[in-house]
């Protein structure tokens, strides 16, 4: 239980850069859980039922922010052959390395708009698969695959691109 | 610059893999899980590019989903229940093994014990003498002893194990002494007479 707790926390803090907000998040998501489960009907598993209710919680933090684009995925039919990082990826001098690329990833991350943090989280730290954080975000399956694999391959490229740059 | 897309025929063989193979693996979620995933480390001992986008995913990895994850206050929960209006449940507090009350308990069974042990003694004796008087300081003993231990259980201050096991096998011994008890005083009166 405390581990779900804390990756809810992690999920609503990728939404928010305060702690406390993101701790009043999380405390808005339980809230809604506890009066909701007795309407759970079961139609998807509990985790991804749970998982959608925080996902509107926030998107509905971020409208009222102000920030409501921040949930919206990228745009359909942008090609995985675009993908920079598979023709730079070669360039093995350009890659910083160790903790200090850890620090710089940290950075990158969270400049991705926050719908991408949070759908690279379900994948991550979840292990949800495309159709399960389709379920959460009611986006399609291929806008989810292909949002992960945008978001992935942008941290990767401006990594890159600062580390060009750097040296 | 070593392109890693250099084979763009797809190799589905893990026998050969090639530099876009390898990131289409590394790729996955549990890359340690691959069928190729031993091909794959070959692959990234002998190959520095690769090996270095195998670093970049770890990194991001652990960028994206931390191995410790950050915790929430120590007041969330109570925060959390008082929001919902649940009143937190009690923390139990271990009840000492021999506590003041408890000794009594553990007294009482002690007690019974004895109250058994004296039956028997009590029960050899008459044997031997035929003594039928001695049946009613029996069952009186008996029956101090089963009190005190039933009501002992019923407290919980004995085990309920102990407590009812004991007490049913008293009611049945109890039974047979009220009974021998009642055909010694009928002899008593016979022989009086």
């Amino acid at each position: 239980m405390d581990e779900f707790k804390d990756k809810m926390f992690l999920f609503c803090r990728r939404v928010t850069k305060g702690t406390q907000d993101a701790e009043d998040l999380t405390q808005e998501v339980f809230i809604r859980i506890w009066k909701g489960l007795m309407n759970f009907r079961g139609d998807s598993a509990l985790n991804t039922w749970m998982y959608r209710i925080a996902w509107n919680v926030c998107a509905s933090h971020l409208d009222k922010k102000g920030r409501a684009m921040d949930m919206m995925p990228y745009e359909e039919g942008d090609k995985d052959d675009d993908n920079p990082v598979y023709t730079r990826i070669g360039k093995e001098d350009q890659y910083i390395s160790g903790f200090e690329q850890r620090q710089y990833l940290e950075v990158l991350f969270e400049q991705l708009p926050s719908s991408h943090k949070q759908v690279l989280t379900l994948y991550y730290l979840q292990g949800q698969n495309y159709q399960e954080i389709a379920d959460v975000t009611g986006w399609k399956m291929g806008t989810v695959k292909a949002t992960i694999h945008r978001a992935k391959s942008n941290l990767r490229t401006a990594a890159l691109e600062e580390r060009g740059t750097d040296g | 610059m070593v392109s890693l897309i250099s084979n763009d025929i797809p190799n589905d063989d893990c026998s050969n893999i090639d530099c876009k193979q390898a990131l289409e693996i590394l790729d996955q979620i549990n890359w340690q899980t691959d069928p190729c995933s031993a091909e794959l480390t070959s692959h990234l001992e002998t190959c520095p590019a690769c090996a270095a986008a195998a670093k970049v995913e770890d990194a991001l990895r652990s960028v994206i989903a931390p191995p410790e994850l950050p915790s929430l206050s120590v007041d969330f929960e109570k925060n959390l229940m008082a929001q919902l209006g649940i009143k937190p449940l009690p923390v139990a507090i271990p009840r000492p093994y021999l506590n003041p009350v408890g000794r009594w308990g553990w007294a009482a069974a002690i007690m019974v014990i004895s109250t058994l042990l004296f039956n028997q003694i009590i029960y050899l004796f008459e044997v031997v003498h035929s003594v039928g008087l001695l049946v009613y300081a029996k069952a009186a003993a008996l029956f101090a002893g089963k009190t005190a231990l039933a009501f002992s259980s019923y407290l919980g201050y004995v085990p309920k194990s102990i407590g009812h096991g004991d007490t049913l096998a008293m009611n049945i011994a109890f039974g047979i002494i009220i009974i021998a008890g009642a055909i010694s005083a009928v002899r008593w009166a016979a022989d009086r007479n």
